[in-house]
């Protein structure tokens, strides 16, 4: 019962053969079939994983470019409102100094008018005077006191005229 | 008392006749029996989409190769292959005799194997991770005055394995081989389940388990 002999060597020579043949036709085809699906699996995260940054990289760029077009927006349309705040101004204070000028020359003209109608009517209300001084002086005292009379006539006329048109 | 002895089936004629035990005849038959069914079992695997037998034998393969694996971690994973033939070796053997065979366990000499086996694999396990200088100087660890005990133990740790196992089968056989003879049949049916199957099953466990504890005291 209790023996120990040659067989303990042929048991072990069967373990080794056994560890070999299970090692070759058991484990290892089962073990490598497992790890080649773990690296699948493995690669299919890692993939994934790396689409997944790279969309969210894109998205970032895109939304960069959003907001940077709409800043442009923004910005051309603030511009375009300067350009034409700046065209008015400069039309409206034209059309203003020509206005401006167009009354001031209307002004003169109208006073230059006014001044020569003026001179005119003195003129010729002199004349008047004088024909109807002339008149009077030649019935009543003669040519004497003509010249003398006369000038008192036309200041006096004259003043009478400041002050009718002041 | 014939049960009780594993004979010699027969003699090789050399060197003055070769004895060849019944243990090492049996083992020849589960080594067939268990390289046919691996070649039957992997034949077609499949990466993807696997079929129900390889599903049935990842998890069972891989579930001893993670068990090892949590065991032994890192430096211990090249030892795992000859740890799970040895684990399957030992449940088919101690199971066989529901076959009819003797168990190849219940012959000193196969447990003897085994166990001597496992001392050279444990210690070959040192000297892998240490070299020859850290191999000799961790049997002076923790403190140099238990190396004694310490190479005491290259003997006590197979002889323990190779007896526990042995005594295992060959208490559990008698106390079988007397429950038939006393009361015969159905009776001895729960008695079976227990000391041929559960404790088989146990020893197969408890003794890879064993040696798969001192590997990782050897590399550590």
């Amino acid at each position: 019962m209790l023996r120990l002999d040659m067989n303990l060597v042929w048991n072990i020579v069967n373990l080794i053969v056994l560890y070999l043949l299970l090692r070759h036709f058991l484990i290892k085809p089962v073990m490598n079939v497992m790890n080649k699906r773990q690296a699948m699996i493995d690669q299919s995260i890692t993939n994934a994983r790396e689409s997944e940054t790279a969309a969210m990289e894109l998205k970032g760029q895109y939304e960069n470019k959003l907001q940077t077009s709409r800043e442009e927006g923004v910005r051309l349309v603030d511009e375009a409102k300067a350009d034409a705040k700046a065209q008015y101004d400069r039309i409206v204070k034209e059309a203003r100094d020509q206005a401006g000028r167009i009354i001031t020359n209307a002004h003169k003209t109208a006073d230059a008018d006014q001044e020569k109608a003026m001179r005119e009517a003195e003129s010729q209300i002199a004349g008047l005077v004088i024909a109807a001084a002339a008149k009077v002086v030649h019935e009543e005292a003669g040519h004497r006191n003509n010249q003398a009379l006369y000038d008192r006539f036309i200041a006096e006329a004259g003043d009478s005229h400041d002050a009718g048109s002041n | 008392m014939e049960e009780l002895n594993c004979e010699t089936v027969f003699t090789i004629p050399l060197f003055g006749g070769i004895p060849i035990a019944e243990s090492v005849v049996v083992t020849w038959v589960i080594m067939a029996a268990l390289t046919l069914l691996s070649i039957f079992l992997v034949r077609d695997l499949k990466v993807e989409n696997p079929g129900k037998k390889q599903q049935a034998l990842e998890v069972v393969i891989g579930g001893i190769y993670n068990f090892f694996d949590d065991l032994m971690g890192e430096e211990g994973r090249r030892y795992i292959p000859y740890l799970i033939s040895i684990a399957i070796y030992i449940g088919v053997a101690n199971l066989i005799g529901l076959a009819g065979f003797k168990p190849p366990t219940k012959d000193l000499n196969a447990t003897a194997a085994l166990a001597l086996m496992s001392i050279v694999l444990i210690e070959y396990a040192g000297f892998h991770k240490k070299g020859l200088k850290g191999f000799i100087k961790s049997f002076a660890e923790p403190v140099a005055i238990v190396a004694p005990i310490n190479i005491l133990e290259l003997f006590i740790k197979p002889l323990s394995l190779c007896m526990r196992l042995f005594g295992n089968v060959l208490g559990s056989f008698v106390v079988m081989e007397l429950l038939k003879q006393l009361i015969a049949p159905i009776v001895p049916i729960p008695f079976s389940m227990y000391f041929d199957i559960f404790d088989g099953l146990i020893q197969a466990y408890v003794f890879v388990f064993l040696t798969a504890l001192f590997i990782k005291e050897a590399v550590e």
